[in-house]
């Protein structure tokens, strides 16, 4: 077991002032904090400023910082709660009421039926299996995007999702199972939809 | 792994499955195998596993947005290196920052005022002496506050003040080696002075050279006249165009004055120096000043060895080059230290 190993160490060395191991710390957890910030927002600049935020604190604060077991969901941890603190601000700035109070946290990610369609007609082939999939899990609640990307993506327990996200661990499965679910009905509607643009390409 | 347990199996159950999502993720053969074994044996499950299949390949690759490109990686890392070192700078703002309200502040304020007032007064009245160093293998052209011309070697240093009126004489303090061509205050009588720790050279308009290295001063006057005024001695000593003289502090020799090929002092000027008949000893040396670097000579009869040469002082490699083809050695480099053999 090296990995969990060389992540202790490079987390000591970061605690102790080292600044190899900011650096390397940031290489090694920018993407998949970045790949998770695009579940909560499609802002890209707030998850960006965010994960900055995220480092610095940490790095100011590192003699209270824990030893952490887990440091993947710990740095998932702190960044979720500096995106909703940043939506937040936002979103009391801008005034705006909303009945789901997770949909607006959400960030855009405006993908109507007519965006798929053009989405369809301009991507080839092989990229279009991806883009649709991208698509709809774009069209997914907020926390239930969150919580398949987390399992499927990141490859997270559910010990550790009920963590990061602050929920029970049967509240996960449910999120999952509905993702699921989700998932699966807008992939059948768009390979519904490619049939039909086949059939009527080809008569 | 038992494939009876598969047999009902959603797709729901199948992304929760770990042997599945390993398969799909790993690919091992023997897991291609039990995969295979199983459909043939329930058939009914082929859409199921297909689905659950496309589901988790489609679900470990797919992001929501394309990743961070290295540009933004880079600028983020930026960004955050100034953050975290402005705050090494200051360890602990707060308390600091609360003891500047109650007392640092009006004395910081005094502070500032004081300086301004300094300064000003500096600016308005004190000459400001200007200094101008040149590194090893650099030249550098300078024109004096009255129009004169220097050219300074490399290695040396020359220091003036920034304004210099119309009735003192004009000085210039100089340590290495310099080019003079200075202007003729004929109206006024003004003496230009150049200054060394051996010796002071006194001119009204002339074209000279001054070298200050090796614990005495040479100088080498081209054109026009000029004065010397010895370091720890009372007489002084007029030159003539084409004369050498070498001066040192320390032994305190009235010089002989020399007549030379001007073309030997001056010749740094054209970017090589030229030597003639002179022994090795001598030409590392002036290498040395020039280049800063070091030379060790493994056989010392070497150093008498003489030679007629020219050694480019912009560029060390042809001079080191020049060096080892005139007198057949070889020179190999070592760190900063070059070994003649």
């Amino acid at each position: 077991m090296e990995r969990p190993l060389s992540e202790t160490m490079l987390w000591d060395s970061f605690r102790s002032g080292n600044e190899d191991a900011f650096v390397r710390l940031f290489h090694l957890y920018s993407d998949p904090l970045f790949y998770y910030g695009c579940t909560i927002t499609a802002d890209r600049e707030l998850i960006k400023d965010s994960i900055q935020e995220l480092l610095c604190d940490l790095w100011e604060r590192r003699q209270e910082c824990p030893a952490v077991q887990k440091l993947k969901a710990f740095l998932f941890t702190g960044l979720r709660r500096i995106i909703l603190r940043r939506l937040q601000a936002n979103r009391r700035y801008l005034a705006r009421e909303d009945e789901d109070a997770f949909a607006t946290q959400t960030g855009e990610y405006p993908v109507g039926d007519e965006s798929i369609e053009a989405a369809i007609i301009r991507q080839e082939t092989s990229e279009l299996s991806r883009q649709r999939l991208r698509t709809a899990i774009g069209n997914l609640p907020a926390r239930q995007r969150e919580a398949i990307h987390l399992r499927y993506y990141q490859g997270m327990s559910y010990e550790e999702m009920a963590r990061i996200m602050e929920v029970k661990k049967g509240t996960i499965g449910r999120f999952i199972v509905q993702a699921i679910e989700g998932l699966r009905r807008a992939m059948d509607q768009i390979l519904l939809f490619c049939l039909l643009l086949l059939t009527y390409l080809l008569s | 792994m038992n494939a009876n347990k598969y047999a009902n199996y959603s797709v729901q159950d199948f992304l929760e499955d770990d042997d599945f999502r390993r398969w799909v993720m790993q690919s091992q053969k023997e897991d291609d195998d039990f995969w295979a074994d199983f459909l043939i044996q329930y058939p009914e499950q082929k859409d199921t596993m297909a689905s659950a299949r496309t589901l988790v390949e489609g679900l470990s690759q797919t992001t929501l947005q394309d990743g961070l490109n290295p540009d933004e990686k880079q600028e983020m890392l930026t960004r955050m290196q100034a953050r975290i070192r402005r705050q090494n700078e200051k360890p602990n703002p707060l308390r600091i920052r609360h003891r500047r309200q109650l007392y640092r502040q009006p004395l910081a304020i005094a502070a500032s005022i004081l300086l301004l007032i300094l300064a000003g007064w500096w600016l308005l009245s004190g000459p400001a002496t200007i200094t101008v160093t040149t590194a090893y293998g650099q030249r550098q052209s300078i024109t004096l506050p009255d129009g004169s011309q220097v050219e300074l070697n490399a290695n040396s240093t020359l220091e003036y003040e920034s304004n210099w009126t119309a009735t003192e004489d004009r000085r210039v303090w100089l340590t290495g080696e310099a080019f003079f061509e200075v202007e003729k205050k004929t109206e006024t009588g003004q003496k230009f002075q150049v200054i060394t720790e051996d010796l002071t050279v006194e001119v009204l308009g002339t074209v000279f050279n001054v070298n200050s290295r090796h614990q005495e001063t040479e100088v080498f006057l081209e054109e026009g006249s000029i004065r010397l005024e010895l370091e720890g001695l009372e007489e002084k000593l007029l030159m003539e165009p084409g004369e050498m003289v070498a001066y040192s502090e320390h032994n305190k020799q009235l010089p002989a004055k020399k007549q030379v090929q001007a073309q030997l002092h001056t010749s740094w000027m054209d970017n090589f120096l030229f030597f003639e008949n002179a022994p090795l000893r001598q030409i590392l040396e002036e290498v040395k000043d020039i280049y800063g670097v070091g030379f060790e000579v493994a056989d010392t009869s070497h150093y008498s060895r003489t030679m007629d040469t020219a050694i480019p002082i912009e560029n060390l490699d042809q001079a080191i080059d020049a060096i080892g083809k005139t007198l057949n050695l070889d020179i190999r480099k070592l760190g900063d230290t070059y070994i003649v053999e």
